[in-house]
């Protein structure tokens, strides 16, 4: 008995002591998490990935914002970003020869001795074997430079850079979200592309215009290789069995939607359209439909929000009432837009061009077509992109290689490497007029909506997100008023842009 | 000069002692104080400069809507999982233990979503509670109304809830089975001698001798949920806590703050680590207290 007794004590004290070993463990690595280390607990989720069925890249910053205009400061902004805002179309129609991309910026610039430079990009598969196949390309073009090609799951992506920066380590170039730039600029991470090499004109000549969101102060950081755009993903059986058209205005969505939607009892079997606003829903209303209603939802100089306009208020309750009042949709069904759409559970879709290498892949028997936004009064698109850029870490000879290498990546050659493989569209205009691009059934609707496409200017495209899905979930899920459920999400989103143009005065 | 035989032992015994210690002081207890020191300053990792702010940014805290939803969440995480969690896993426990037959595969049964990744069984769930998932589709079946479940505001913490439970049990119920065992079948004997009903021979012997499991469980279980964040950040959308924060947790907010937000706020976000390890340390220290003490003879 007192052996079973003294075993017993032990026991306790034993479990005693676990316990607060445990607890201290517990602890420690939280804090540890967050005194500027790594995250213990590690997200799975990509920042954007609303969906289950993409790479963490593609929905991620792939689905990001456009804004028309470029975060140029105050000074030099009125001139360059309204010409984006307003007439897009000019870069719609580019010359034929000359800015077909295929000069270099670069081709003055030359390094002294042997240099070795490090790009870090996320770790996305098909952008990582591009790039390299690529590299010993442009060693062999460039025998003095090495480049050291390093990925990071897109999770982690952005802390590695940021620990590695900090430390003076890292990459030289960095491939990065055009959503990023404007806190990367401010906070002096980026340095601008060499400006005798990069000038402005020359490459607003030869680019779509949503790059200008890449130039601040009028001097571009970044040049993206390839962008995106939003386009309408339709179920060709669905359309046909229901009798209807590709919709190309808002009544006409309105109306295929609900003749495709099909229910049993209260039960949704087929969804005329996906609702989704984590998804594409929110860049949908906040860049296209606003657009499209006549509202331009931010000023040319991005200071000032105009969301809130009946114009706005009225674009935002059309959205709203797919799913409240015409019910085409259901919230959370399938989880999420594309899934729905893959399943062939939804007929109508709004989804970016890296969707279609998914579909080829899950759902190879998938019937589908794409074509462009139904518009209104006026056509508008979002694009977004990711980008090159060189870091402050890079010195002398590196910044010129680096340059090298970011003019190289934006060539035309690479670009028309980089469409059939990946996915995303030239951000070459000349390019886009070559017929590997407009006849390709898939591509073509989102190309032709390039020069109406706008990225958004965004300060923290994760918080701007979420203002406007709370929006969107107080309406359907405590009945408010849209009015008031928009005029939040702009004064959550107007404070985010005047604490960014605050700090970079 | 030799070493006595007991002298070598201590020497190797701090040996291998000095080596998990400084792995603790270097890789866990640095950084939580470097935490401190974070928290009061205007902290971006990238930036050049990180001005102190002292105080700042705990002073930011009262103002912080979103903070106080999250620690409401928190405490309505601690208060759903722990005790129904408990309850059901010394249960089952108890269960098991009379089985006599399949034991092995009962267990195994039990343990495997525990050993599962908690982000596969949160994708998973995810899909169950969706709103044509197989959930809704039982509820249709027994002729109730399907349920917005992770899509409402008012059940999706408790769905999550539901959830952590469900993954949690398996380790619950290992360790009950363990401290069962540890209960001298003696005592269960003299007691039926005695008369005692299985309800007093529970309430008597079972109950006080599970004392330090039941102490280990809660202390284990409240830190877990005060902790909170790979669930939630799998099944909210876009994995903010959402809809409308009614699910969001202090990690996950701490987590958004430093590292979803741009440009990072780590120092506020580090301040709010501050206080949560100051809330789990005090718990801590009166549930040793108090649980420990009831039951003592």
């Amino acid at each position: 008995m007192s052996e079973q007794h003294s075993h017993q004590f032990s026991r306790r004290t034993l479990l005693r002591r676990s316990a607060i070993g445990v607890a201290s463990l517990a602890v420690l690595p939280l804090l540890a998490a967050c005194g500027g280390t790594e995250a213990t607990t590690a997200p799975t989720v990509a920042a954007g990935g609303g969906s289950s069925t993409s790479p963490a890249g593609s929905t991620a910053p792939s689905t990001a914002p456009a804004s028309a205009a470029p975060s140029t400061a105050a000074s030099t902004a009125p001139a360059a970003s309204a010409s984006v805002a307003s007439s897009p179309a000019a870069s719609g129609s580019p010359a034929a020869g000359s800015s077909s991309g295929s000069e270099s910026f670069t081709s003055a610039l030359q390094v002294k001795g042997d240099v070795e430079i490090e790009y870090w990009q996320y770790q996305f598969d098909s952008k990582v074997e591009l790039v390299n196949q690529l590299i010993p390309e442009f060693q062999k073009a460039n025998p003095k430079i090495k480049v050291k090609h390093v990925n990071f799951p897109y999770d982690d992506f952005r802390q590695k850079f940021a620990a590695a920066i900090q430390a003076g380590e890292g990459p030289d170039v960095i491939n990065v979200y055009y959503g990023w730039l404007p806190a990367y600029v401010q906070q002096k991470v980026l340095v601008p592309l060499p400006e005798d090499a990069f000038k402005a004109a020359d490459i607003e000549s030869a680019f779509f215009p949503m790059v200008k969101t890449a130039a601040f102060s009028g001097k571009y950081y970044a040049l993206p290789t390839a962008v995106r755009t939003l386009a309408l993903f339709y179920n060709q059986d669905l359309l046909t069995a229901a009798n209807k058209k590709v919709p190309t205005t808002w009544d006409e969505f309105v109306d295929v939607a609900k003749a495709t939607t099909k229910k049993t009892g209260d039960k949704m079997e087929i969804e005329g359209c996906t609702y989704d606003p984590g998804g594409q829903g929110h860049q949908w209303w906040r860049e296209c439909l606003n657009r499209q209603n006549g509202l331009l939802p931010m000023s040319d100089d991005h200071k000032k929000l105009a969301w809130s306009d009946p114009k706005g208020v009225e674009a935002f309750t059309w959205y709203m009432d797919l799913i409240k009042k015409h019910k085409v949709c259901e919230n959370g069904f399938d989880t999420d837009g594309a899934t729905a759409f893959q399943k062939g559970h939804a007929a109508l879709h709004i989804d970016g061009s890296f969707r279609i290498s998914t579909y080829t892949k899950n759902a190879p028997d998938l019937k589908y077509g794409i074509a462009p936004l139904p518009m209104r009064t006026a056509k508008a698109s979002y694009a977004s992109y990711w980008c090159n850029a060189i870091t402050r870490k890079a010195k002398d000879d590196k910044v010129i290689a680096a340059a090298k290498f970011i003019d190289y990546l934006a060539s035309a050659d690479v670009m028309r490497q980089w469409t059939p493989k990946v996915g995303e569209l030239p951000a070459r205009a000349a390019l886009t007029k070559e017929e590997a691009f407009t006849k390709d059934p898939k591509l073509a609707a989102f190309i032709e909506q390039m020069p109406n496409a706008y990225a958004t200017f965004f300060v923290d495209e994760t918080a701007d997100r979420k203002a406007v899905m709370d929006a969107m979930d107080s309406v359907l899920l405590n009945d408010a008023d849209p009015k008031v459920a928009v005029q939040e999400a702009q004064q959550k989103v107007q404070q985010l842009l005047d604490d960014y143009w605050a700090s970079v005065k | 000069m030799r070493l006595s035989f007991e002298q070598r032992r201590w020497i190797w015994a701090y040996t291998f002692l000095a080596l998990p210690l400084l792995f603790f002081l270097i890789i866990r207890i640095a950084p939580t104080l470097y935490a401190f020191n974070v928290s009061l300053h205007d902290w971006d990792p990238l930036a050049l400069e990180r001005p102190f702010v002292g105080a700042k940014n705990f002073q930011r805290i009262w103002t912080d809507k979103v903070f106080w939803q999250a620690l409401k969440n928190t405490w309505l995480y601690v208060f759903a999982t722990v005790p129904l969690s408990l309850v059901l896993s010394l249960a089952l426990a108890m269960g098991l233990q009379r089985l006599t037959r399949f034991v092995g595969l009962y267990r195994l049964l039990y343990f495997v979503p525990y050993i599962t990744s908690l982000v596969a069984v949160s994708w998973v769930w995810r899909w169950l509670y969706a709103s044509n998932g197989v959930f809704n589709e039982l509820l249709r079946n027994i002729g109730l109304g399907p349920q917005k479940f992770l899509l409402s505001p008012d059940q999706a913490l408790l769905s999550i809830v539901a959830m952590t439970i469900w993954q949690g049990l398996g380790f619950q119920i290992i360790i009950f089975l363990a401290g069962l065992e540890g209960i001298p079948e003696i005592y269960y004997e003299a007691a039926k001698l005695d008369g005692a009903s299985e309800w007093q021979r529970f309430r008597h012997i079972t109950l006080p001798l599970l004392n330090p499991t039941i102490v280990f469980l809660t202390i284990v279980g409240v830190i877990s949920s005060l902790q909170v964040f790979t669930q939630i950040r799998n099944m909210s959308s876009q994995g903010q806590g959402g809809p409308l924060n009614s699910t969001i947790s202090l990690v996950l907010y701490v987590y958004r703050l430093a590292f979803d937000s741009l440009p990072s706020k780590m120092g506020y976000a580090s301040a709010i680590t501050v206080i949560l390890f100051a809330m789990i340390l005090v718990i801590t220290i009166i549930q040793l207290k108090v649980l420990t003490r009831r039951y003592e003879y």
